[in-house]
């Protein structure tokens, strides 16, 4: 074979190999999309019905019989709850590590094993004492949680970002007579404010994403739109096409933010190790 | 101001800082945890307002000697977790090379990728359940149009941990190859250029040079996937919440069962101090392996 001929073969393998991988990666998608707009009858059909006539009976089930209203303002309430209480605790904690290394490195690392810590050994005791206090069924303990388990996130994603941020900048302005504090207030927080979007963004889907805390310690006042997906099993079975329909309402927002920061996922995910 | 004064202005401003952190994170994980090592030498049991009762060791030794359902989870984590990474981390490496070509489209195929990541795992775990279904998935479709067979995928114990673990390869592969791909695009160009010079095959160099120049991104990858799939627990309960039997009931869903559905606290909270122990040591000793 001469070698145009060869590269366009090799060409064309990747692409095939491509294809391959992007078709797994989104069947799973597609296929909520569709199960979502079936009638009970497609959902159940055999074989499988990709040409169906949509419709959105599932929707109004959605809408008419479960407190999906109540999920998604709760899941709200605690998401946006959680990045106002991380983000600036994780900011004020990062500066300080980043800048000051205090506990010379064994403080960051212990809040670095909270990243470790299984969430379902976490909840058993924490179920006992949130009962015990009357916190069960209350968005507080979801807060509560949900925070403790996203600062690690916050403050390790942000110690990267800071220590991108020049030391001199801070420095130059003390010498001209600004205090610590004023620098880092006029020089590093505008600096640092497409990284503080990023981290809160990420924060509100980790948040959003949660189910075993919403699980363990919700059931009717604070259910989330997580725990609502749960409610579709019903004597009757499981409601397919509902439940599809809820978990398309759940995801497509959390798509369209992961796109808006595309490019700061593995970083996100990877507490900024990898940028 | 003396230099003196200004360094310990500003040691009170970095821990006044640290503080809110501090109060959180210390405030939110000691008390809870000497919660758990108090209740784990009880035999507390939500179920029964009598129970309480003070058991010292108890509990722990019969969770090292006798619970084999205890014994069996553990060997689950361990089989889903070094099954989850063994598939998930060659292929991660390939799609992330992949993803690295001089191809058309390169942002749309990232796009692509990233979709499975933000996905709520119990929300995709339930879809994959209809997917997966006897009746009428479409993976039992697919299978049986390609192979002319299809295995029951949540109702064989033989087979619903695979299941599990193809679904977690499903969200998580993209994480690896993502990584793969952000380590291809910071390593050095020279290297590659001189083994092209010296006349290397292509894979001779991407076995003894990309590789190790991956090696700390492999590393890092590893370490996530590591701490993740131990803690496994919402597409479980998505897909089998737990069974056929306990065929699916790793760790995560062993405490679960035992210490929220049946209530038996003090025994969970021994439990799962067992667990928290084994998965500090197992990724300390990761991280120092690794050399991170």
């Amino acid at each position: 074979m001469n070698r145009p001929n060869r590269e366009i073969l090799q060409k064309a393998i990747l692409y095939v190999l491509i294809a391959i991988v992007l078709s797994i990666m989104l069947l799973p998608i597609v296929w909520m999309g569709l199960t979502a707009f079936k009638s009970e009858r497609d959902v159940l059909s055999i074989p499988p019905k990709i040409v169906f006539t949509p419709t959105i009976e599932n929707f109004n089930y959605v809408f008419e019989k479960s407190n999906i209203i109540k999920g998604l303002v709760n899941s709200l309430i605690v998401s946006i709850a959680v990045i106002v209480i991380t983000v600036p605790v994780g900011m004020f904690a990062a500066y300080s590590l980043a800048r000051y290394n205090i506990g010379g490195g064994h403080l960051a690392f212990y809040i670095l094993t909270i990243k470790m810590f299984p969430p379902i050994a976490a909840v058993i005791p924490y179920f006992v004492i949130f009962r015990n206090i009357g916190l069960l069924d209350n968005v507080i303990s979801l807060i509560l949680l949900n925070s403790l388990f996203n600062l690690p996130f916050t403050t390790w994603l942000l110690i990267s970002f800071i220590r991108e941020i020049p030391v001199d900048l801070e420095e130059a302005a003390m010498i001209s007579g600004a205090t610590r504090f004023e620098a880092f207030r006029e020089i590093i927080l505008p600096l640092l404010r497409p990284a503080l979007a990023v981290t809160a963004i990420f924060a509100g889907i980790f948040t959003w994403n949660e189910f075993l805390f919403a699980f363990v310690l919700s059931r009717t006042e604070a259910i989330t739109i997580t725990r609502v997906m749960a409610g579709f099993f019903t004597e009757r079975g499981i409601l397919w096409g509902p439940l599809s329909s809820c978990a398309l309402i759940a995801t497509a927002p959390m798509f369209m933010l992961a796109l808006a920061t595309q490019k700061y996922i593995v970083r996100g995910l990877t507490l900024g190790a990898v940028k | 101001m003396t230099t003196e004064k200004m360094k310990s202005a500003e040691r009170k401003l970095a821990l006044l800082m640290l503080m809110p952190a501090i109060v959180l994170v210390f405030g939110l994980t000691l008390f809870p945890l000497f919660s758990a090592i108090y209740y784990g030498l009880t035999d507390l049991d939500l179920s029964n307002p009598l129970s309480g009762r003070f058991l010292g060791s108890f509990n722990y030794y019969r969770l090292l000697t006798t619970d084999s359902d205890f014994h069996q989870a553990s060997m689950r984590s361990i089989l889903f977790t070094i099954g989850c990474i063994a598939i998930q981390l060659p292929l991660g490496i390939g799609v992330g090379i992949l993803l690295n070509q001089p191809l058309k489209g390169q942002r749309i195929y990232r796009a692509v990728i990233t979709l499975p990541l933000v996905a709520a795992p119990v929300a995709m775990g339930q879809i994959w359940r209809i997917m997966y279904h006897y009746e009428f998935g479409i993976i039992k479709y697919l299978f049986e149009l390609i192979f002319g067979w299809s295995p029951n995928w949540t109702a064989d114990p033989n087979i619903a941990l695979i299941s599990i673990i193809i679904y977690d390869t499903w969200q998580w592969t993209p994480f690896i190859a993502l990584i793969i791909l952000a380590g291809l695009q910071a390593l050095p160009t020279e290297p590659f250029e001189s083994a092209r010079v010296y006349g290397a095959s292509s894979l001779q160099i991407f076995r003894y040079i990309t590789l190790p120049m991956l090696r700390p991104y492999i590393g890092l990858a590893l370490i996530f996937r590591l701490i993740d799939t131990l803690r496994t627990w919402d597409p479980i309960w998505a897909i089998t919440q737990g069974g056929p039997g306990q065929a699916t009931e790793t760790l995560s869903f062993y405490l679960y069962r035992v210490g929220l559905k049946q209530f038996f606290v003090g025994y969970a909270c021994a439990a799962s101090l067992i667990f928290l122990y084994a998965v500090i040591v197992l990724c300390s000793i990761t991280l120092r392996r690794l050399r991170l």
